[in-house]
């Protein structure tokens, strides 16, 4: 069964930039997929037409069957749950709690219903013990938990992160993928972070000026230098896919 | 401590631990009754004063920090002490000075009034988390879009603030000279700046609520439970204290 279905979608921005270019995308239920790409590829605006945040220039695009459209918005966005790169424009609540049941909240419900899907969100993520602290009083580790425990309480089908390692620390970053892999039903993955994108996405596909570049294993797709080269893609200094895979096989 | 915390200091007094939506309420009625007292009963005052210095000392707020706090009413209290001289009336001496009585008056029914109104909301902001007069407004009903702006303009006041400290911070890195009039060019630079930066998280901000399924009403409910009885009670006992004052004094003028 198909998680997500993109077909000939393009985006044009109102002053003209063409950010998608006709993307074609399957993802099936269950599978882990990275969207990689240079800055300027088009990943974050591909990720805002998945909840039908922006209004597609041309193509469709279907969750689980259903297509986004103005009458299935509120369904769509229950489905798809979106974690933004800055946690600063997703924990606006007054606490953490606040925060994570504003989703279930938005989807009515209300009283234990409410409390008991925030507490199992915020324990799904280890955050229970900071439920009624300001988030901006959190480190950012903890911060980008915390706005996964708000896509999570929603319960949703498909888990989709921007950028999700950007300025963690080394061990905020094992401890997000770690959760990450336990509690994501289906994953997309939009990052230039290739080696999280190894961890975590058995597939991977390349976005470059606004079209699908490359599709296939992120093992294979990370092998291919001359490719990655050409998408300005590369793997960090020093870092060796071998040793990773075997580490992976483990 | 941060702007988004207000005045909050963390404790587990009696009053600290009453229920948000039952202090508003007592220091609304409190305000109202020390409105109401009419001014020459000096004496109703002092007893008002020395109700609210027991209750700082309650939750345990140190007098500093109150009186530190109280310079927030500074230009009420210029406008008092201007009173005496520019309003008309009988007059008395005050050493070289000349004042008018009806101004003397006015002058000390606005510092009266206003000092004890300012070190009521103190109680409440010293005792109660943002988010805890927010949630009790919100269990009073207040009109939820101005709970809305509220909230958001707490939560994102803090965030444009440190926005502008690291930006500071950044020009003086950069060899700027932060003298008055040589920063105000680079100054009002960086406020556009930040205008934009703040216009442009507001759409990213809205497209993170639209992801959750925002809809344009916020879930406030998530508020503070039910306040008990006795709760009711004790928080109402000093307003009601200070109300039959105020009606004695009323009576006796």
């Amino acid at each position: 069964m198909s998680a997500l279905e993109i077909e000939g979608l393009r985006h044009v921005y109102p002053d003209g930039h063409r950010a998608l270019d006709g993307v074609d995308l399957h993802v099936r239920e269950g599978e882990r997929v990275a969207v990689l790409g240079p800055n300027g590829a088009g990943k974050t605006t591909l990720m805002l037409h998945f909840a039908g945040l922006l209004t597609a220039t041309e193509g469709t695009v279907r969750v689980g069957g259903l297509p986004v459209e103005k009458k299935t918005l509120a369904e769509i966005r229950r489905r798809v749950g979106i974690v933004f790169q800055s946690p600063d424009d997703q924990l606006f609540m007054p606490t953490v709690a606040d925060d994570v049941g504003f989703g279930p909240a938005n989807l009515g419900l209300r009283g234990a219903e409410l409390a008991a899907r925030v507490a199992a969100a915020l324990a799904d993520v280890g955050l229970a013990d900071l439920a009624e602290r300001p988030p901006h009083h959190l480190s950012v580790g903890q911060q980008r938990r915390a706005a996964l425990a708000g896509v999570l309480a929603m319960r949703p089908d498909i888990v989709v992160c921007d950028e999700p390692s950007a300025n963690l620390d080394p061990a905020s970053r094992r401890d997000l993928a770690r959760i990450l892999h336990a509690t994501a039903p289906t994953l997309m993955l939009v990052t230039h972070d290739l080696p999280y994108a190894l961890q975590l996405c058995e597939r991977a596909v390349i976005l470059d000026a606004g079209r699908v570049a490359a599709d296939g294993p992120t093992a294979e797709i990370l092998a291919d230098a001359p490719l990655l080269e050409r998408h300005r893609l590369e793997l960090p200094f020093g870092f060796s896919l071998e040793t990773a895979l075997a580490a992976m096989r483990d | 401590m941060s702007l988004a915390d207000g005045l909050f200091r963390p404790g587990d007094s009696p009053l600290h631990r009453l229920r948000p939506q039952v202090k508003i309420t007592a220091l609304l009625a409190f305000t109202c009754a020390v409105a109401a007292t009419p001014r020459e009963a000096v004496w109703a005052f002092g007893v008002y004063a020395l109700l609210l210095a027991g209750l700082f000392a309650l939750a345990r707020v140190p007098a500093s920090w109150v009186l530190t706090r109280s310079l927030v009413e500074s230009p009420f209290l210029v406008l008092a002490l201007a009173f005496p001289f520019m309003v008309e009336g009988p007059e008395v001496s005050l050493g070289f000075l000349t004042a008018s009585t009806t101004g003397l008056w006015a002058g000390w029914n606005l510092l009266v009034k206003a000092t004890l109104g300012v070190w009521a909301a103190l109680l409440l902001s010293a005792t109660t988390p943002v988010a805890g007069v927010l949630a009790g407004l919100s269990r009073l009903r207040c009109p939820e879009i101005l709970l809305q702006i509220t909230a958001f303009a707490i939560r994102y006041a803090h965030l444009t603030v440190a926005e502008v400290t690291q930006m500071r911070l950044a020009r003086l890195a950069r060899c700027d000279d932060p003298r008055f009039l040589w920063q105000a060019g680079a100054l009002a630079r960086g406020l556009g700046v930040v205008f934009i930066r703040s216009f442009e998280r507001g759409e990213r901000v809205w497209q993170s609520m639209a992801a959750r399924g925002y809809t344009g009403r916020l879930p406030l409910e998530v508020g503070p439970a039910a306040a008990s009885a006795r709760q009711w009670t004790a928080a109402l006992s000093v307003p009601l204290l200070v109300a039959a004052i105020a009606a004695y004094t009323a009576v006796i003028a």
